[in-house]
């Protein structure tokens, strides 16, 4: 009798605490975070996870959202697709409203599916063009696309720095190809032909054969479209094989690890970017600078303003809204937001990001210092 | 061309140089460790964190990656060799694997997922011979790559030390009936192995720089270089290396970048068509 009365206090408490946890739950205002934690994409990943648990602290420092707390549902989406779904069922079983997607696009076109019949907002800041292609209601980029910044760099290649013979080296992933597609597009739009197209994997260590190749075909610019790590080999190995034609490389160059591994080859490279954090003299980026490397003790990259500025955006929709996930949606589609990169205004395709920027890297006692050598911003008139 | 055949077997070279330590476990105990891609790894990160995050200069963080690995190599022996050594070789190979999954994750904790690089002792000049550019690095690796190739001969066939791992290696029981203590010598070769795998991380390094990941491209182009030169041999594994670097090389600047990769693997089947055994070794069919 005795162990039975204990049983039955025991299932009280436990029925207690489960209605207390259900009711702390409700409280809190659930938000997907999908990102490459692991793997050697979280070189990426991880900076992007730190920008919205930067979005979330702040706002949860001014009492949240309407007086509820943001509470980020963190998950792990690796190095591959099985892993981006897993990531996905798991925040999905948390009920969060909206998710805050990771940066590749081979993991993002996996998760598409899913997010369709769930009917649930992606944010991301990937640059591969064909994901705002693809019909999906529920995806938004905050990023500039690939359409817009390679065209940028090929006609920054023609009409600035006078190219005729430019040669192209990209990756063999969905980024690689689908920036390919568009710079040959555009230097035909422009009537330049490559003079030599490389193609290398994300892994490759040695570049010396495709560098050999463009050498030979004696370009006058060589534009790139690359991953962190091959970004480094490539600008590395093109400066100790002393090829000195001018490098338009992709936004990874912009990485300050990527500057520690290139060292003296950064010298005249330029590099698309959406944003610079670590020089832009603008106030409120060097505050939010100096907050982020306070907090995670790391330098924020350029993918990480706009994932920050993605989080503010989401955050400012659920504020308007609430946590409904079609009224999110509709909402992002009819407002702009003005974050610490620039404007961002979703055209009928859910692309935000229509700014870019051009910098040129020179290096001063060991370190590479960018200048802005050109904006382009085309907001609203896309 | 020549610029192509020069950087071609500076790679060949860091693809043999990673590949020697394998063998030795190889031919020491019969088991292929598939984790040895990410003990190089280790060698390199010990080596990062004595030069870069406590300031060592270079020749003492090179000694303490040799310490550190030395301790690696007789942890991964006592837990990821040990314990299953008179199990099944395929229970061996999983144990690897683990192991290998186990350094990957740690690596991750411990130095995060950006990649590194640790500096060269020859910094980072170029040297010039007509129009072909070498970077002072690559000439250490020639040199290094050359003198552990002579270094292991002569340690197998002139010292005692070297005879007795030899002996272990062909007849575990017949080398124990001779007073040999099995156990030991095994002990020794996964710290000889750790320690060529620490030479390699540290030389690799500053070309390839270190991530989670580089084990893996790491371990597949050794597996690559040791099949295609003949498994269990080391000329063959030189030879291996330099023809597979070579081939790289030369198929990515005048055939096709894009499908550099496909090529590589399709001259390795043809090589293990033509000549089963590799260049050197024995038929890859007896060894499975």
């Amino acid at each position: 009798m005795k162990r039975f009365g204990l049983l039955v206090v025991f299932g009280i408490l436990i029925f207690c605490l489960s209605f207390l946890q259900t009711t702390s739950a409700l409280a809190d205002i659930q938000v997907g975070v999908i990102g490459s934690m692991t793997s050697g994409l979280a070189s990426l990943g991880q900076r992007q996870i730190n920008s919205a648990k930067l979005a979330a602290d702040e706002w949860n420092a001014k009492g949240g959202i309407n007086g509820q707390k943001i509470k980020l549902v963190i998950e792990d989406s690796g190095d591959s697709t099985t892993m981006a779904m897993t990531a996905l069922d798991r925040v999905l079983n948390e009920k969060v409203c909206a998710i805050l997607g990771p940066i590749y696009s081979f993991q993002l076109f996996a998760l598409f599916p899913e997010v369709q019949k769930e009917k649930i907002v992606l944010l991301s800041t990937s640059g591969t063009r064909e994901l705002t292609q693809k019909g999906n209601a529920w995806y938004f980029r905050l990023y500039p696309h690939d359409g817009f910044i390679k065209e940028v760099c090929a006609t920054f290649a023609v009409e600035e720095l006078k190219s005729k013979r430019p040669a192209l080296m990209c990756v063999t992933t969905e980024y690689g190809k689908s920036g390919h597609e568009i710079l040959v597009q555009t230097l035909k739009k422009l009537g330049v032909q490559p003079v030599a197209e490389t193609w290398h994997e994300k892994s490759d260590k040695d570049m010396t054969g495709q560098l050999m190749t463009v050498k030979r075909a004696n370009p006058d610019v060589i534009i790139s479209q690359a991953h962190p790590s091959d970004t480094a080999q490539l600008l590395k190995q093109q400066y100790d094989l002393g090829i000195k034609v001018p490098h338009v490389a992709s936004s990874a160059a912009s990485m300050p690890t990527v500057h520690d591994l290139v060292g003296d080859g950064m010298e005249g490279v330029y590099v698309e970017a959406a944003a610079e954090p670590n020089y832009d003299p603008d106030p409120a980026m060097q505050a939010w600078t100096k907050r982020y490397l306070e907090k995670f003790n790391t330098s924020p990259d350029s993918f990480a303003v706009p994932y920050y500025d993605s989080a503010n955006f989401l955050f400012e929709a659920i504020k308007a809204v609430g946590p409904d996930r079609a009224k999110i949606r509709d909402w992002l589609e009819k407002n702009g937001h003005k974050g610490l990169a620039g404007q961002y205004k979703f055209d009928a395709e859910h692309n935000g990001a229509y700014f870019a920027l051009m910098l040129k890297y020179h290096m001063e006692k060991g370190k590479a210092i960018p200048s802005v050598v050109k904006k382009y911003d085309f907001t609203g008139k896309q | 061309m020549i610029q192509e055949i020069v950087s071609g077997l500076s790679i060949g070279c860091i693809y043999a140089m990673a590949g020697f330590g394998f063998i030795l476990i190889y031919n020491a105990v019969g088991a292929v460790n598939f984790a040895y891609g990410e003990i190089v790894m280790f060698g390199g990160y010990f080596g990062y964190l004595a030069a870069n995050s406590l300031g060592l200069p270079l020749g003492l963080a090179f000694m303490f990656s040799l310490v550190s690995m030395a301790g690696l190599g007789l942890l991964n022996n006592y837990f990821a060799y040990f314990p299953m050594k008179h199990r099944p070789v395929v229970t061996v190979i999983i144990a690897s694997i683990g192991m290998s999954t186990l350094l990957r994750n740690g690596a991750l904790a411990i130095w995060g997922p950006d990649p590194v690089k640790i500096r060269s002792f020859l910094g980072d000049g170029i040297l010039k011979l007509g129009n072909v550019v070498i970077p002072r690095h690559q000439v250490l690796i020639f040199v290094v790559t050359a003198f552990l190739f002579a270094g292991q001969y002569l340690f197998f066939s002139r010292t005692s030390i070297g005879r007795k791992l030899e002996a272990t290696a062909q007849d575990q029981e017949a080398a124990k009936l001779m007073g040999i203590r099995v156990n030991r010598m095994i002990a020794l070769t996964f710290v000889l192995s750790a320690l060529l795998a620490s030479i390699a991380g540290f030389l690799l390094a500053p070309l390839w720089f270190l991530e989670p990941d580089v084990g893996l491209y790491i371990i597949v182009k050794a597996f690559i270089a040791i099949v295609i030169g003949g498994f269990g041999s080391i000329p063959g594994l030189m030879l291996g290396g330099l023809f597979l670097g070579v081939t790289e090389v030369l198929v990515a600047s005048h055939l096709t970048s894009q499908y550099k990769d496909v090529i590589s693997f399709l001259i390795l089947i043809t090589v293990l068509l033509v000549l089963p055994q590799g260049f050197f070794g024995e038929k890859i069919a007896e060894k499975v």
